[in-house]
């Protein structure tokens, strides 16, 4: 039965909307690597979001959630400001980490069934969403044989403590064709130790490409421009892989689309607005943490 | 007594309408809006009683009859139908035009006809040759021709016409709202100036001690709504002097003023006398085209006055927009308050002064 | 490639129904041949008029595409393929960078402008979309100057009226403070006044 493709990722259980459609990843691509590779020893040295702003360009990755929808029908820039007001407000009480999907994290919650209340899951961040208090991550692990995925929301109440056990990247900005990999390369150790990450040192980029389990797969990985996966064309059923090529070739016009390309960005005037409030509130903590020495 | 807001609403609704004769709660009332109610074809308030009583309404009948004789002459004079070309200018090549005319019959508001309807119902006034002239006074000799309304970029000659309309309207009002026992002769008034907020009318009444109560001032604006609703047009005539003077017999400032006014004319023996309706009056200036192109309006004050040599008299003063220029509520308030005060304008003429 | 923020309407979703002709299916290429074929008309010229979903949608491309011509220059690759790609008719490349580029670094953006026309249907509405400082008459008539209405006129009496009642109030209390002798100046004006009545 020829499933269309969007029908076929929902019965999969993964929202469309998360995955990178057709588009390079973001942590990979040109602008990223120019902000993220670089050693910054000096928090000067990091290039403004815009010339002739104060915010640097690097809060883009540190703190996407600020950033607002693309979704021109769903921005509302009270709405907006008051979230932000928020997430800080939860920010003075629970500390979120620099984070990137790819990286090993733990997440600690409150449970009113475990023993001590607590319950603590570790895993590989394979996604990371959502736009304000709505912010998620989803780590990835394999317990007792059987692969885990749990759903965190940041800014949850019931969130105690987030830890990163080892801060990475990975050469895509999603991970779900975990699902259809060997299970060691989902697996995490539940007592790993913290493998503290000296301030200063660009966040390390971990090239791994993995090979894909054999056909059926979730998800049709082929027609998605991943690049920590490799598959054999020939491996593919009958059909999809004439469809292939078509499928990755964007049409030749999309380039020059200024449009879409507005419409799928946040302007950076906007972007700043956004930053400001997270970036005084930094301010704000590093003179406190100055002023008390 | 307490009156409930619904009862005074009450009250105030039968005073204005025309079957309620008087004035029930205040019978000492000088003014009543329905002297005026219906205008032509009314039973005087004299056919019953007296004989033959000078009363307004009698002088008023007199007079529009001696008029409308004269103009029906005036037009029955023009024995042969000679042609004039009137030249009008348009905003653009399309709408210009050159009209052939009838001499001494056509007037401006003929030609609008066969120009365009939204001129024909918005033009207050005419410029011939440059001149401000009448919409109703008949073209004479070929001619160049232009209309003017109030929302043009200068309407300052319509502005003027306005407001000398404003002043024949009030003694238009002011002859009709008395009751019969006071006598009202219509003085003058003084030269159009907008800057102290009302146009006037100078009225000798044969009232001792007068000042208006809150009701007959608005009786009296009722009568302006009344001639303003029905549109009617403002009709121009030059009359020989003796023939004013046979029509003003009744009216001694009138008589007075007369023969200086046909001096001061070209053919030192003419004036110049307005109707609306069927009263009678003597202007120099141009008026609008019709009434029916007042939109706001009110008559906002009486202030008693004295002149010298004359004595006293009763300043009636208005305000009054194009219906053209809507004025929200609250500015209009303004307008209103402003032109309540009492208006000195031309209190140092001498009674032989022309009116213009 | 980043944009700064464009000064006219974007409406939250673009409008997709852009055909190339009646009857027709609109696709993915089709909406970006007819955004070309309008674009290439305007900046031919210089003042179009089109069915305004059409209008709204094409002023946004030109707001972005003379953007990035101001911002670049021809020099720059990206920049001259775009303008290359919208301008059907390639003398309009060297139009936009040699004529527009300088036109429009004098003004703020937005650099277009539209008219709703009146139509017969009130269903159809149409648009006038033009480029500032074009060649033309100007759509719209220069205002008028209002000052000689009389509603005007008798505004401005009594405004300043107001303003003389004022003045006088402030003076008059400040003659009280300095010499609080007798009588007010109130009653002293309103003697003034009827005996000017009363010699005339």
């Amino acid at each position: 039965m020829a499933l269309s493709r969007k029908f076929a990722l929902r019965m999969a259980g993964v929202d469309i909307t998360r995955i990178t459609a057709r588009k390079e990843s973001i942590l990979a691509s040109k602008a990223a690597k120019t902000v993220l590779q670089k050693d910054i020893k000096d928090i000067e040295k990091i290039p403004p979001l815009r010339p002739g702003s104060e915010i640097p360009a690097s809060y883009k990755y540190i703190y996407p959630e600020f950033l607002a929808s693309t979704d021109m029908v769903r921005r509302n820039t009270l709405c907006e400001k008051l979230v932000r007001l928020d997430m800080l407000k939860r920010r003075t009480v629970l500390s979120i980490p620099e984070f990137y999907p790819g990286s090993i994290m733990a997440v600690t919650i409150s449970d009113p069934n475990a023993p001590n209340k607590l319950s603590r899951f570790v895993g590989i961040c394979i996604c990371r969403g959502g736009n304000g208090l709505n912010a998620f991550i989803i780590l990835r692990n394999v317990v007792d044989g059987l692969g885990v995925e749990i759903m965190y929301n940041l800014y949850n109440p019931t969130v105690r403590e987030i830890q990163v056990l080892r801060l990475e990247r990975r050469l895509d900005d999603q991970l779900f064709y975990l699902r259809d990999c060997a299970p060691e390369h989902s697996t995490v150790p539940f007592d790993l130790d913290v493998t503290p990450h000296p301030t200063g040192v660009a966040v390390p980029l971990n090239e791994t490409v993995l090979k894909l389990n054999p056909h059926p797969w979730k998800t049709r990985w082929e027609l998605y421009h991943f690049r920590g996966i490799t598959f054999d064309p020939k491996e593919l059923p009958l059909g999809r892989a004439k469809q292939l090529e078509k499928a990755l070739q964007p049409h030749e016009w999309v380039k020059f689309d200024i449009m879409k390309k507005y419409r799928n960005q946040i302007v950076l005037e906007d972007q700043e607005e956004m930053f400001k409030d997270i970036y005084q509130f930094n301010n704000a903590r590093l003179e406190k943490r100055r002023s008390r020495r | 007594m307490m009156l409930s807001r619904y009862r005074k609403l009450e009250l105030i609704c039968r005073k204005f309408s025309k079957n309620h004769v008087r004035f029930l709660s205040q019978p000492n009332l000088a003014v009543s809006a329905d002297n005026a109610s219906s205008t032509l074809g009314h039973e005087t308030s004299s056919d019953s009683s007296t004989k033959a009583a000078i009363t307004n309404d009698t002088i008023r009948a007199r007079r529009n009859a001696l008029f409308s004789a004269e103009k029906t002459r005036q037009i029955e004079s023009v024995r042969r139908i000679e042609k004039i070309e009137v030249v009008y200018r348009g905003q653009n090549e399309a709408e210009s035009c050159t009209l052939m005319m009838n001499k001494h019959l056509s007037t401006p508001y003929d030609c609008t006809l066969h120009i365009k309807q939204m001129i024909a119902r918005r033009s207050a006034l005419a410029v011939v040759d440059g001149k401000p002239w009448d919409m109703h006074r008949p073209l004479n000799a070929s001619c160049d021709i232009q209309f003017l309304h109030f929302l043009e970029e200068n309407p300052y000659e319509a502005n003027m016409a306005f407001w000398r309309t404003g002043s024949l309207l009030l003694s238009y009002v002011a002859d009709r709202a008395f009751r019969d026992d006071f006598f009202v002769q219509v003085h003058s008034w003084p030269y159009q100036e907008l800057q102290p907020g009302s146009f006037l009318c100078d009225v000798g009444i044969n009232l001792p001690e007068w000042t208006p109560r809150e009701e007959e001032l608005r009786a009296m604006t009722l009568i302006m709504t009344r001639l303003i609703a029905k549109k009617l047009p403002i009709e121009r005539l030059e009359v020989s002097a003796d023939l004013a003077l046979k029509m003003f017999e009744d009216n001694q400032f009138k008589k007075a003023q007369i023969p200086s006014i046909a001096e001061k004319s070209a053919s030192k023996e003419r004036v110049t006398l307005y109707r609306v309706d069927d009263h009678v009056e003597i202007s120099n200036g141009p008026m609008i085209a019709n009434t029916g192109l007042f939109g706001r309006h009110q008559l906002t004050a009486v202030h008693p006055v004295n002149y010298h040599g004359v004595g006293q008299l009763y300043r009636f003063q208005g305000v009054a927009l194009p219906a053209q220029q809507p004025l929200n509520y609250f500015a209009w308030n303004i307008l209103q308050n402003r032109g309540r005060q009492f208006n000195s304008s031309s209190l140092s003429i001498v009674t032989d002064r022309k009116t213009p | 490639m980043s944009y700064d923020k464009i000064r006219t309407l974007v409406p939250p979703k673009a409008w997709k129904h852009i055909k190339a002709t009646w009857g027709t299916v609109p696709t993915y290429a089709m909406r970006l041949e007819k955004i070309r074929q309008m674009m290439t008309g305007l900046f031919r010229y210089e003042r179009i008029e089109c069915h305004d979903k059409y209008g709204l949608e094409i002023q946004q491309y030109t707001e972005l595409l003379l953007q990035e011509a101001i911002k670049y220059g021809p020099r720059h690759k990206p920049t001259m393929e775009t303008v290359d790609f919208y301008m059907i008719e390639k003398d309009l490349v060297h139009k936009t960078f040699k004529l527009f580029v300088p036109r429009f670094a004098r003004f703020e953006p937005p650099y277009t402008k539209i008219h709703f026309i009146p139509t017969q249907n009130r269903e159809i509405k149409r648009v006038l979309l033009e480029l500032k400082g074009n060649p033309f008459p100007p759509v719209e008539p220069r205002p008028l100057d209002r000052k000689g209405s009389l509603v005007n006129i008798l505004l401005a009496e009594a405004k300043r009226d107001y303003v003389r009642q004022k003045v006088k109030a402030e003076s008059a209390k400040e003659e009280s403070r300095d010499a609080p002798v007798e009588e007010p100046v109130e009653a002293t004006q309103a003697k003034e006044t009827t005996e000017a009545i009363k010699e005339e």
